[in-house]
């Protein structure tokens, strides 16, 4: 098992750097620059100032040398360097967004996993029923929408809309449209309810994307193995339904999600980013999404390679898993 | 089976009905309802708050809030006096004229402005700010000003309130009031390293002099302010500012008619947005302020057919602004004749209108030697079919509006127009900057009460040789106006100066080196209830010009 | 004890005994079981039929289509659907009809090209990785995991700055670059797996040739996952593409597909909902019936498919 870990951890270190070449050549390369977006707005900006503006933020050294100076500073010093646009430290800049951007993502994944599982070994169960032709195609549904017409739809049927909302009892299923919290709300439990209540919207949307994918598999993985012999045996054995399909199905039916997590990572930060805009969420996605429009090298950089670590460890713990659960994998 | 899901049904409701019955939790919005405070929704975050060393304009419409500045603009677009006594007048004797074209400015600062954290403010502060700007390592933006004075001081020891500012050129609109920051707050970080600037904590929390300082930014979210209690003339009428940013124009529509912000301010709306806000909550008023937003097409007057004036003319001709501007944009924004904005002391009403004319366009394109294909679109001398490509930047709706029906209407004179966009900053960055466009480029200059027509000259053309500085986008080259332009540049007498402005706006309506399309409007809401709200339309004094003003009537 | 059976016949009795395992009549192929699998799923059946009316509808849209595609009339703006226009106007009083049909064109032609392509590419990099392995499997899988490591949405909005133009190459080009990955993988997966099964000694050992090999025996049984993963990947190229036009990076206007056209819609969400309606349908239905497509080719050419 070390040597496998450490072989991966080199890999990783590898791969991380082919990303960091790759990446800073693109955003460096792409054409437009904010300096002369600024130019191009202020008719009175002069040539000069223009200059020395291009000399402040390095934007005239050649590519490998601004390369090197970003290289140096982020290994050797761990210093992720400063907006240009926000002037703030890269690290606090992104440890804010980095908070909200997780707590919205174990919700929406948290919800997707529990209600697609169940959903999927439902299903699986019920095979060939109303019930399942109606879950698959909700199932489907979710899937076939894009994501930031699914999270307008949301805004305006649960926010502005809420015709419900009237009734006073269920005055709090009318949810507020966009933002992460309501400015001036009084702490303790009331702040609580509040974030709880701003973030409910974006999970549901982020999470009817995710579940339908869990479910599809679950379902099919489940239906394999329904019909192998030792669940047969265990039902021949006069096992109740229960024990059978909880203690030997779902098992060996959940293994191969463990896999899928890991694989679904960039995905759900695909839809995150999206999601973020739509809503005003303050998270990783909507900085790395102004970062590369804005030509913010610095965070951009920061944030990619976070999101590609990020991604690669959730590979290297699922394939640990993975051998944790299934005793006939082993590796060396 | 179904039992167990008829239970799990009873279950679910029963929570979610109990749950709103919970008397301990507050409804969010009960927050806003509180009088105390007002909502403001942006559809842009600030990048930073120091005035000088950012670009965005949600920067300043936030710090419209917490800076007073010495002299502004008021909604009819009169300079007044705000933390001087008066606005220095060459009559007056405050404003003198040197010989060598030097002058000499003299403003009295009024005692009473503090800083937020208690210190007063005085002249030393701005001509510290000067120098602090001036000094090459600062990460100013633009120090175009800056270096038309050559000094700024404060005299008399003992009177810490007189500025006196020196100026090395003839610059008409001297008399506007200089950036001031707290020296007491920044100067230790300016001995350290000027070009840290901008990581200082006055970029983030900033220390003001106006009527709200500052509380929490929380990025990505909100920006809270509050009122100063020690303001001269009494603190705010509403205690507390707040500043939402809901970056999806949709979504910030949607805030705006369910009443969850108060106003908004550089929301990106749309005149249609704007109609249906009104329509949905009729208690909530609309603005749509002229402003001195430049909506233009610009020629390249390199090119071969847009060399002859004839070709450019007949273009104006063929396309109807006047629709456009009464269907699209449902009149509420005026047609464009000159590059001036009405409210602009020099704006030309009498220039030469080009009403919708196709049969004129047409007679136009045949004069200067364009003769119909078998597709209906023109050939030239050569027989080239003559096909003109404009762009603009991607992703606004507006623009490709326009495009779209230029396209039509061009095609009726025999002109067939492709629509190439792109990225605002590859457009700004090379399309226009290099002059990389072939023919037609589409996008909007924002004019100031102060600007001039330097713009227009032919020393203002961007080339290779000159490294490409300069906004003389088209090309134009004409010896008249540019000897307009050098007058006008250190005339200080208005009368003067405006008879040699109207005269460069003839020369520029007959040659029309761009296609001028519309003064864009201001567009800002506010609840009804809101009272004092008075929208500008001037770039820089934002609906928050005023915000200690404000405040709530009785009603609903 | 019998005889040593000949490999000839060894490898007949081998073929009869996997025809009669999987229940067929005599002589079936395995594309004859797959079709007649296929056919049982009802949604899939529905997802074809809807697919390929769809695509009917696009080719001929210049014929079918109701109004001009570019005629303008300002007067008309934001007519509900209605007599003659189906589906309404939009705020330059075109026919929505025409332009969803117009769109279809476009969005389909991006769906489609961009699943070959990303089909092709895919396969070449995952047979090249599985036949020669060793360091050029390494070098290419890590190159993969590489490009699999960061969210794809970030990568496409730098692509879409740096390559000028609005049109559906571009798109096709930047959905490419970074989506083969999916079926290289598979595509390896596959070979590396039957490069060493049975049937493949058993056809050596009959003196079959390497080119009959792999065309009759390797090809067919890699060529599964991918054709179920090309359609899989048309609806997420729609719906890639309607995300990019939502940030204004997709096709660019005044092209009309069905993503821009979802995008500039959300202005007019009050005063005129029938312009997001009906190009949100269609990415809708055009995805849905593609997914179950998809779902149903997997569960006839190898429901152990994990995909």
């Amino acid at each position: 098992m070390q040597r496998f870990l450490f072989r991966r951890a080199v890999q990783t270190v590898i791969i991380l750097a082919g990303l960091s070449v790759l990446m800073f050549t693109l955003l460096v390369v792409t054409p437009g620059d904010p300096v002369e977006l600024l130019a191009a707005s202020d008719p009175n900006i002069q040539p000069e100032d223009i200059k020395g503006l291009r000399e402040y933020y390095g934007l005239d050294d050649p590519l490998y040398l601004r390369y090197k100076k970003w290289l140096t500073a982020t290994v050797f010093h761990g210093d992720l360097g400063y907006s240009r646009t926000y002037g703030q430290p890269v690290r606090k800049l992104i440890g804010d967004r980095l908070k909200n951007t997780v707590t919205l993502l174990t919700a929406a994944f948290g919800i997707a996993l529990v209600l697609g599982v169940i959903v999927g070994i439902y299903s699986a169960l019920h095979q060939y029923s109303l019930s399942d032709y109606t879950i698959t195609i909700f199932s489907f549904a979710g899937l076939a929408m894009p994501v930031f017409w699914q999270a307008i739809v949301f805004i305006l049927l649960f926010a502005v809309w809420a015709p419900w909302a009237q009734i006073p009892a269920l005055a709090w299923l009318k949810f507020p449209a966009g933002g992460m919290m309501t400015p001036g709300v009084a702490g303790g439990a009331a702040t609580i309810f509040d974030r709880l209540h701003h973030l409910i919207l974006p999970t549901l949307v982020l999470g009817t994307h995710g579940m339908a994918s869990w479910a599809r598999y679950t379902r099919s993985s489940m239906l394999e193995v329904v019909r192998q012999d030792y669940v047969r045996t265990a039902r021949a054995k006069g096992n109740p339904e229960r024990v059978v399909v909880n203690k030997h199905a779902m098992r060996n039916a959940l293994i191969p999600l463990i896999t899928l997590v890991a694989l679904s990572i960039p995905g759900i930060l695909n839809g995150a980013v999206l999601t973020e805009t739509v809503f005003s969420w303050p998270g990783m996605g909507l900085l790395l999404f102004q970062a590369v429009l804005g030509h913010d090298h610095a965070v951009a950089m920061a944030a990619l390679l976070f999101f590609a670590l990020l991604t690669i460890s959730f590979n290297i713990l699922a394939d640990i898993a993975y051998a944790i659960v299934d005793p006939r994998i082993r590796y060396d | 089976m179904t039992h167990r899901g008829g239970s799990w049904f009873v279950v679910c409701v029963t929570v979610i009905v109990s749950l709103g019955l919970l008397p301990a939790l507050p409804s969010p919005a009960s927050a806003q309802q509180q009088r105390d405070t007002v909502v403001i929704g942006m559809a842009q975050e600030p990048d930073c708050l120091i005035s000088s060393f950012c670009s965005m304009a949600a920067g300043s419409a936030v710090l419209n809030s917490m800076f007073a500045s010495m002299v502004e603009y008021n909604d009819q677009w009169k300079l007044v006096p705000r933390r001087v006594e008066k606005i220095p007048t060459v009559k007056d004797g405050d404003w003198q004229l040197l010989p060598n074209k030097r002058m000499k400015l003299t403003y009295k600062i009024r005692p009473g402005f503090t800083w937020h954290d208690g210190k007063p403010v005085t002249a030393i502060d701005t001509s510290w700010t000067y120098l602090m700007l001036r000094n090459p390592r600062s990460p100013t933006i633009s120090r175009f000003i800056l270096r038309k004075i050559d000094n700024m001081l404060v005299p008399d020891p003992n009177n810490p309130y007189t500025l006196v500012v020196q100026w090395n050129e003839l610059y008409p609109f001297a008399n506007t009031g200089h950036t001031t920051l707290p020296k007491h707050v920044m100067e230790q970080a300016y001995q350290q390293d000027p070009s840290k600037l901008k990581t200082h904590k006055q970029n983030t929390a900033p220390v003001g002099n106006g009527p709200y300082k500052i509380i929490e930014w929380v990025p990505g979210s909100h920006i809270t302010l509050e009122a100063y209690d020690k303001f001269p003339g009494g603190a705010a009428k509403i205690k507390r500012q707040v500043w939402r940013f809901i970056l999806d124009s949709t979504v910030l529509q949607a805030n705006q008619i369910a009443g969850q912000v108060d106003a908004t301010e550089i929301n990106n709306f749309s005149i249609d947005q704007m109609v249906e806000i009104e329509k949905r909550n009729p208690q909530i008023a609309a603005h749509y302020t002229p402003s001195l937003t430049w909506e233009h097409i610009d020629l390249n007057l390199d090119n071969e057919w847009l060399k002859d004036k004839r070709v450019r003319q007949a273009l104006v001709y063929a396309i109807n602004r006047d629709e456009m501007a009464a269907k699209l944009f449902l009149g509420k924004q005026p047609v464009a004749h000159t590059w001036l904005p009405t409210l602009h002391e020099g704006h030309n009403a009498k220039v030469k209108k080009y009403a919708y004319d196709p049969a004129r366009a047409k007679a136009l394109l045949a004069e200067a030697g364009f003769k119909p294909g078998t597709d209906g679109i023109l050939r030239d001398a050569a027989g080239k079919r003559v096909e003109l490509t404009i762009m603009t930047t991607a992703g606004n709706a507006q623009r490709e509006q326009v495009e779209v029906i230029m396209k039509e209407q061009l095609k009726d004179v025999g002109i067939d127009l492709k629509i190439d966009n792109r990225p605002a900053s590859v457009f700004f960055g090379q399309i226009t900057n290099r002059r990389q466009f072939p023919h037609l480029a589409m996008y909007a200059w924002v004019m100031s009460p102060i600007s001039s027509g330097l713009l227009w000259h032919s020393g203002q053309i961007p080339t290779p040789a000159n490294n490409f500085e300069g906004q003389n986008i088209p090309g134009w080259r004409n010896a008249e106006n540019d000897k307009l332009i050098d007058e006008a540049l250190t005339e200080l007498d208005a009368a003067k100066r405006i008879q040699l402005l109207q005269r460069e706006q003839e020369i520029w309506v007959d040659e029309l080196p761009s296609i001028p399309l519309f003064f864009r409007l201001s567009l800002t809401t506010a609840k009804k209830a809101l009272k004092g709200v008075k929208p500008a339309g001037l770039s820089g004094t934002y609906i928050t010009w005023n915000s200690e003003e404000w405040f709530w009537s009785q009603q609903q | 004890m019998a005889q040593q059976a000949t490999p000839r016949e060894f490898a007949a009795d081998l073929a009869r005994r996997r025809r009669e395992a999987s229940g067929a009549a005599a002589g079936l192929t395995y594309w004859q079981i797959a079709r007649r699998r296929f056919f049982k799923h009802k949604l899939a059946l529905i997802g074809a039929i809807v697919a390929i009316g769809l695509s009917l509808m696009a080719i001929f849209a210049s014929v079918i289509a109701p109004f001009s595609f570019e005629r303008i009339s300002l007067d008309t703006r934001w007519v509900p659907p209605s007599f003659p226009h189906a589906f309404g106007t939009d705020e330059l009083g075109r026919d929505v009809l025409t332009r969803i049909m117009y769109a279809g064109r476009i969005s389909l032609t991006v769906g489609y090209v961009t699943a070959v392509s990303i089909a092709v590419v895919g396969s070449l990099v995952g047979a090249v990785a599985g036949f020669y392995g060793r360091f050029i499997d390494s070098v290419l899988m890590r190159t993969v995991d590489m490009l699999h490591a960061i969210p794809t949405l970030p990568l496409y909005l730098i692509l879409a700055a740096l390559i000028p133009g609005g049109g559906v190459t571009r798109i096709v080009l930047i959905f490419t670059v970074f989506g083969w990955t999916t079926v290289a993988r598979l595509v390896r997966g596959q070979i590396l797996t039957l490069r060493t099964q049975d049937f493949v000694e058993a056809a050596r050992a009959m003196g079959a040739s390497e080119t009959r090999i792999i065309l009759r025996h390797l090809v067919p049984n890699a060529l599964a996952p991918v054709i179920v993963a090309a359609t899989l990947t048309v609806g997420g190229a729609i719906l890639a593409e309607s995300g990019l036009s939502y940030l204004g990076l997709g096709i660019q206007p005044p092209t009309p597909s069905w993503g821009n056209m979802l995008q500039r819609a959300q202005e007019y969400l009050w005063n005129a909902s029938w312009l997001a309606v009906f190009p949100g349908l269609f990415i809708f239905i055009t995805v849905l019936s593609f997914n179950f497509l998809g779902d149903g080719l997997r569960d006839a050419l190898d429901p152990r498919l994990k995909l």
